[in-house]
């Protein structure tokens, strides 16, 4: 299934967590709904692992909280799931032009975009420093491990500084005076009905679950 | 836009520590619409020389783009002629979409959206990248950043086309393509590169340029 629109993305990520805060079950359907949606949609497992991860590690220690903790504890990770789905699933591009559709201004709309692509190429600067750093024996040993952790950190903030040197210079040559094209026209697709249906459900659940509540 | 004249006197850079200049002092002419090669091995400063045409480094000699002196004053007017490629891509790309930041160029000088991104697509397609309209550049190969960076300089339709080795990670067949359309460009254009000159100079380039690297390193305008 392809990836949905920013749009429609969004959509889930508010209406998922908001459902999200308002009980337990309301937050474990959304869990099940993330995970749902992670799945068709294609995002990766590796992305959610460390949320999941740091999650579970909470859990470990609920019982020895002072206080009644789970509830916090869930809601936490239906909210988190939630959110990091929604940004994962939705395609970057059009998440540009969904800040520029909420009336962000021209400035702020080119901020989102430039930092974007700029954390994706400082990234990849990252991941070449690290791997050389790798080929070339380091991260061997506890010494060594902190000397290529220092290294590597320097390497990757010179290369950030030197970027953003380049940026500023490119943005002048392209004649970049803040406009950017405004976003697509909207054309649902598969992944946009479940991302829908995920939304409804999410609401659903939580509408239920407070009327359940009430009588 | 009208190919511009480019008029390089004495032109030389040092940089801070560094005991010889890079480039050392470069006399030449571009021709209005000439398509001329910046040669020299590693180091010369061919990035540099670039750049000191563009307005964006200062230095000794002067540069004459047009008419006029390109100064930090004058600098943001005629750079609104320069078409500018940089050796690493990533550097002169913006947007996480490919067409929007082909579109980028031309929507920022006053053209309409749509305009914007009609040329966006044809230059995608000059340079045989059409396929990639909907992509998003992070998910591009190196070779598909250059040529996509390449059409964002060409959607704005620029006098004068500064290229540091956009020849670089393109295979045989997207080098014939891109020479042949940059030799059929009204624009002058001036090509770095120490990879794929004979393709160039078969293509209908001049090596006019050719920094040297000798200490103190010097330059020589030939043909």
């Amino acid at each position: 299934m392809t990836r949905p629109d920013a749009r429609t993305a969004l959509l889930f990520g508010v209406t998922a967590a908001a459902s999200a805060l308002t009980g337990p079950v309301p937050a474990a359907g959304v869990i099940l709904l993330s995970a749902g949606l992670a799945a068709l949609t294609g995002v990766s497992w590796k992305r959610l692992l460390p949320l999941a991860g740091s999650f579970a590690f909470f859990l470990v220690l609920v019982p020895f909280a002072p206080g009644p903790v789970a509830r916090a504890v869930l809601q936490g990770l239906g909210v988190s799931l939630a959110v990091v789905v929604s940004v994962s699933a939705a395609r970057w591009d059009r998440l540009v032009a969904v800040f520029q559709a909420l009336g962000a201004g021209r400035v702020a709309v080119a901020f989102f975009a430039i930092t974007l692509s700029h954390l994706d190429a400082a990234g990849r600067d990252a991941r070449v420093a690290f791997d050389a750093l790798l080929l070339r024996g380091g991260f061997r040993g506890a010494r060594g491990l902190g000397r290529s952790t220092s290294l590597h950190l320097a390497r990757t903030l010179r290369r950030a500084f030197e970027r953003a040197d380049r940026t500023a210079d490119a943005l002048e040559l392209r004649g970049f005076a803040g406009r950017v094209p405004p976003p697509p026209a909207f054309r649902a697709g598969p992944a946009d009905i479940a991302a829908g249906a995920a939304s409804l459900l999410a609401v659903a659940v939580a509408v239920g679950s407070r009327l359940s509540w009430s009588r | 836009m009208e190919p511009v004249k480019v008029v390089l006197e004495g032109v030389s850079h040092r940089y801070p520590g560094a005991r010889s200049d890079s480039p050392a002092p470069v006399s030449a002419v571009l021709h209005a619409g000439e398509k001329v090669l910046l040669e020299g091995p590693v180091g010369t400063g061919k990035t540099t020389l670039l750049l000191r045409i563009a307005g964006l480094r200062e230095g000794p000699g002067r540069v004459l783009a047009g008419e006029r002196e390109v100064t930090r004053r004058s600098a943001a007017e005629i750079r609104r002629a320069v078409g500018f490629l940089w050796q690493n891509p990533d550097d002169g790309l913006f947007l996480p979409g490919v067409l929007d930041d082909v579109a980028l160029g031309p929507l920022n000088d006053g053209v309409s959206p749509d305009e914007a991104l009609g040329r966006a697509r044809l230059h995608l397609e000059g340079v045989g990248v059409a396929h990639l309209a909907s992509r998003e550049v992070t998910t591009l190969s190196r070779g598909e950043r250059q040529l996509v960076a390449l059409a964002g300089l060409l959607a704005r339709e620029p006098g004068l086309l500064l290229l540091d080795e956009p020849l670089s990670a393109l295979d045989a067949p997207s080098r014939e393509r891109v020479l042949a359309l940059l030799a059929s460009s009204p624009a002058t254009v001036l090509l770095a590169t120490h990879e794929g000159s004979e393709a160039a100079r078969h293509a209908g380039f001049r090596a006019a340029i050719r920094l040297v690297a000798v200490a103190p390193a010097h330059a020589t305008e030939g043909g």
